[in-house]
């Protein structure tokens, strides 16, 4: 180690011991150990992917802030952070989302999903009858029930757990013809009668065992004091090493498929025409009996689980008639509405910052004041209180047709007044913002090119057009791009303006006139068609991201194009 | 590197301190944090001092514990809690009775507030994951949903049946199982406005010839107008001469296969509402629309549900009004929606046994469902509980006669295409037929897959 370097450490380790160095230690302390409070929660829950993002935060935060070497990533690291959390791994979700069948139906683990079935009961005449229950329990911790009531005859015995062998085990002491109900015995055999408190202590016993009564049937705890008879017993058995489901209510073996159980051979008059059904799932019927029947399509309580599927949604969503169709046509007016807005509001914020651009104008600060004005109010505000104004029968701009007698306008209620209604109301929100940027962007733009451009002949117009706005569009250009793609997503306006309608009849899918692809998708995702279809919506709102990375990419290509103009 | 570990150390000493501090009450992180600490660094000695210090803290409350509850057995040792979801109407009348029910059984009850448009999606999520609530409020058209998604349990009411009106049992039961414990009734009746017509009709005919003599401008105000779709409030006219929407058969449910509505009966019951509309009868009103015109004493008769009521006795400056309910349209009465309140089983709960004890002693029980009915002007589904004043009677008498809603899953793609297409019949862009036909097709592609 040479002389400078070891000087250079020592200035480092005074830096390193002063106030600013406990301060910062303290406060990356304060976050790790948050961090290990959130890691210790995910690891609970088992989400690994969460995680895993949370343990490489926590290394690069304490990395940033600690080590001397790292200097440089200090400003850098707080971006990053928040830039993984929110915006990676969203992404990163949703596409993996897009890839599953997440829907109504299939919403559990597949785990979770087949304990369900395991629990389903085989449903018969008799089975379900519900009996009093008393609980008993002996010296060594042994528990015993008495049932009573229905038309069977009173009945006590030993518990088995839920997973051994059936054995009816009676007690031989207990006494059915002695029995009565107001009056039941304290104890029998050793076994003593638990009430209250007691039983509630026993509550978490109590759910896993089951009272044989005689080799085929048996009773189930219901409550804390009664229980339901059982004939029959369990309607499935899993076979995990074939991974197949047995049902032995009606004996058929169904195998495990994409998302739930296919059974074959089911008659087609058992089979439920029920959606959920994935692209790629048919149910064959030939002369009366069907193959490739999932169990939901029998019974709907007998729930999937989620799992990876594929492409599926993406094709769904391209091949599909019933989806494509209304989906073709909200990319459409999508696309009009988001290039359209910028277009409008930027071409009525230029035209105000070059009036007030006029140094003759008198009252320049007091017209710059009113136009930020609807930029100030909260747009969900403005936004319902046009949707007020523009009410077809009640709304004040009707009223207004009608008191000078010109013929009202249903703004809202079809679908070509209600796009130019969406126009008008996003104009009115956006144009103060393009306002602003102009303003400052004209300021920049150098007098004396302008100067040169008139003393060349060029009229005001040709010099706007040649002059002007090739140098304004240099520096907005980014901020126009932005715009646009806020308002493509921009789904606030649409769910309080118009909430995508007015609707569009003779599609499969509910949508509206107005609807854009984020306000499609929510419908989708959120129930308003056949329950939530969480893998689908991802897939749209993948769709949306590439559209929108796409549309950015070329444009600040056009940008640099334009900068190449200013430079020459 | 000697300054890295340094640092390290320093940094992982907060890290422990604020842990200690964070999780006094949970031994368990307690018992890890001062491993890592004793084997870290000597420098964490003092830190490990105060953790130990505050787990003999929680052992000596352990002992108390266990000592107080020495009869019970080691399953109690951890404490058994049941977590319950509630909607702000609801949501007192539970917190009534918690405290007797830990006081009984020793099992605590945490009773949340979640708002009820909430509730249904987030158990959804929530209890696969594992936080969900043992027990939650809810709407009985979620039934068909939440049970194909496997989130709720079977709820045995056998015992008691008898004492639910047997409408609001019908709404819960899905596939043969019974899976909630109903506390409420509700479908839509009309709101008059005594001031503007006196008489209460009977049939349709009567009640625009008593609009007609009152020369009111607004007769009849409907949902479902103007900018809002809404196929709940329009089913009456659906229902009007024998249209539906699934094909219900006592035995087996509601078949979804075989669709209804564009049947010759409702494309008359909606040819009806058209001409209503046409004729200025009914005006192009949504929910909004449709309440200000009433509240305001603008309007004759007002078609909506219970759930107003408490706004209305507070809110309207219509001084004299009642509640009748909707008039025959031909000579069967109206049918509206039918829906019920209840309170659902989650299939996650892991004392499913203390839950179901919680729900048929203490919520079905007159005191209890006393109380909600006096916190929530619905009609009780619970037949010993009177219903209070003239209003909610004749809500009650509207449900008489009305259809059950179905809770199928498939429901869910109902309201959509049909609220949509009776909106363009009401606002005249579509004519009856193709508009329900229309509907009918969507549901079909839908419910098909």
């Amino acid at each position: 180690m040479t002389e400078t370097t070891r000087d250079h450490s020592t200035t480092r380790f005074a830096r390193y011991t002063g106030r600013a160095f406990w301060l910062r230690t303290a406060i990356v302390g304060v976050i790790d150990a948050f961090l290990v409070l959130g890691a210790v929660q995910f690891a609970q829950n088992r989400s690994w992917a969460v995680l895993a993002m949370l343990l490489l935060a926590g290394l690069l935060i304490n990395w940033a802030y600690l080590s001397p070497r790292a200097q440089a990533s200090r400003w850098l690291t707080p971006g990053l952070v928040l830039m993984m959390f929110f915006v990676v791994y969203p992404v990163l979700y949703t596409t993996y989302v897009s890839f599953t069948n997440f829907q109504t139906g299939n919403l559990l683990s597949r785990e979770q999903a087949i304990e369900r079935l395991e629990e389903a009961e085989i449903k018969t005449g008799e089975s379900g009858e519900l009996l009093d229950m008393l609980v008993y329990r002996d010296g060594d911790d042994q528990l015993a029930l008495l049932v009573h009531g229905g038309d069977a005859e009173p009945f006590m015995g030993v518990v088995r757990d839920a997973d051994a062998e059936a054995a009816p085990s009676p007690v031989p002491g207990f006494d059915p013809s002695a029995f009565d109900p107001e009056a039941p015995p304290e104890s029998v055999d050793g076994f003593e009668l638990l009430s209250g408190l007691a039983v509630t202590g026993q509550a978490s016993r109590l759910e896993d065992v089951i009272l044989d009564l005689s080799p085929s049937s048996s009773a189930e705890v219901e409550t804390l004091s009664s229980a339901r008879l059982v004939i029959g017993g369990l309607r499935f058995i899993y076979d995990a090493d074939n991974d197949t489901l047995f049902d032995q209510q009606t004996g058929r073996t169904c195998d495990a498929g994409e998302g739930t159980f296919f059974c074959d051979g089911v008659p087609e008059d058992e089979v439920q025409r029920v959606a959920r059904l994935s692209a790629d799932t048919t149910i064959v019927c030939t002369a009366g009996m069907c193959d490739g029947v999932p169990l939901f399509a029998l019974d709907q309580t007998l729930a999937g689980w989620r799992e990876v599927v594929g492409p599926d949604n993406y094709v769904d969503l391209l091949t599909n008639e019933r989806i494509r169709g209304p989906f073709g046509r909200v990319l459409l007016w999508n696309v009009i509405f988001g290039f359209g807005s910028v277009l409008l509001t930027f071409a009525l914020g230029l035209g105000l910052a070059l009036t007030l651009k006029n140094e003759d104008m008198k009252y320049r600060s007091v017209y710059r004041s009113i136009y930020i004005i609807p930029y100030a109010v909260p747009g969900f505000l403005s936004i319902l209180v046009w949707r007020g104004l523009l009410n077809n029968e009640f709304g004040q701009i009707n009223r207004m047709f009608d008191g000078i007698g010109l013929p009202t306008v249903d703004w809202l209620g079809s679908g070509n007044t209600a796009m130019i209604s969406v126009f008008l109301v996003n104009t009115w929100l956006g144009f103060p913002y393009m306002f602003l940027i102009c303003s400052g962007a004209l300021t920049s733009i150098p007098e004396e090119l302008i100067e040169a451009a008139r003393v060349d002949g060029a009229g005001p117009w040709k010099v706007f057009r040649m002059v002007t706005l090739p140098l304004l569009l240099v520096s907005t250009a980014p901020l126009l791009i932005g715009s646009f793609a806020f308002n493509f997503n921009n789904f606030l306006l649409i769910f309080l303006l118009t909430n995508g309608g007015p609707p569009l009849s003779g599609y499969d899918v509910p949508v509206g006139s107005t609807d854009i692809l984020i306000s499609f998708t929510f419908d989708i995702a959120a129930g308003a068609g056949r329950g939530s279809q969480f893998g689908l919506a991802s897939a749209i709102i993948v769709l949306i991201f590439v559209v929108l990375a796409t549309t950015s990419a070329m444009s600040f290509g056009l940008t640099k194009k334009l900068e190449e103009i200013y430079d020459q | 590197m000697k300054l890295m570990q340094k640092r390290l150390a320093l940094a992982l000493l907060t890290v422990l301190a604020l842990l200690a501090a964070a999780c006094g009450s949970d031994t368990a992180t307690d018992e890890t944090a001062a491993d890592d600490a004793t084997t870290t660094t000597e420098a964490a000695a003092e830190e490990t001092t105060t953790t130990e210090a505050m787990e003999e803290e929680d052992d000596a409350m352990e002992e108390e514990d266990d000592s107080s509850m020495e009869e019970e057995d080691d399953a109690m040792a951890e404490t058994t809690s049941l977590t319950i979801w509630a909607d702000e109407n609801r949501v007192e009348s539970i917190q009534a009775i918690a405290p007797a029910f830990t006081e009984a059984t020793g099992v605590e009850v945490v009773v949340d507030l979640v708002p009820f448009g909430d509730i249904r999606e987030q158990v959804v999520t929530a209890g696969p994951a594992g936080e969900g609530p043992d027990i939650f409020a809810g709407a009985h058209d979620w039934t068909g949903e939440l049970a194909a998604n496997g989130v709720i349990a079977p709820i045995d009411v056998s015992s008691i049946s008898d004492s639910f009106l047997q409408v609001s049992l019908n709404g819960f039961n899905f596939e043969g199982d019974n899976y909630a414990v109903p506390n409420a009734v509700e479908s839509v009746a009309m709101y008059q406005n005594l001031d503007l017509v006196s008489e209460t009709p009977s049939t349709w005919d009567e009640m625009i010839a008593a609009c007609e003599a009152a020369a009111v401008e607004n007769c009849v105000v409907v949902p479902g107008g103007g900018d809002g779709g809404d196929a709940y409030h329009n089913y009456p006219f659906v229902s009007a001469f024998g249209g539906y929407i699934f094909e219900f058969d006592e035995s087996t449910g509601f078949d979804a296969s075989v669709v209804g509505l564009d049947n010759a009966e409702t494309v008359q019951g909606v040819q009806f509402l058209a001409d209503q509309t046409t004729a200025g009868i009914i005006p192009s009103t949504n929910y909004d629309g449709a309440k200000n015109l009433w509240l305001e004493g603008n309007a004759a008769f007002w078609v909506t549900g219970p759930w107003e009521l408490g706004g209305v006795r507070e809110q309207t400056t219509v001084a004299n009004w009642s509640v009748v309910p909707v008039p025959a349209f031909g000579d069967t009465p109206a049918q509206p929606f039918v829906g019920a309140q209840g309170f659902f089983l989650s299939a996650f709960s892991e004392n499913a046994l203390i839950a179901q004890s919680f729900l048929q002693d203490f919520i079905a029980t007159d005191e209890t469902m006393t109380a909600f009915h006096a916190a929530d002007p619905r009609p009780s589904a619970w037949k010993a509980v009177e219903a209070e004043g003239d209003d909610v009677a004749a809500f009650v008498e509207a449900a008489a006669t009305g259809i059950p809603m179905p809770n199928i899953p498939q429901m869910g793609s109902v309201w959509g295409p049909l609220g949509d297409n009776v909106l363009l019949v009401r606002n005249g862009e579509i004519e009856p037929e193709a508009a329900m036909t229309a509907a009918a097709e969507a549901i079909r592609a839908a419910v098909a897959g």
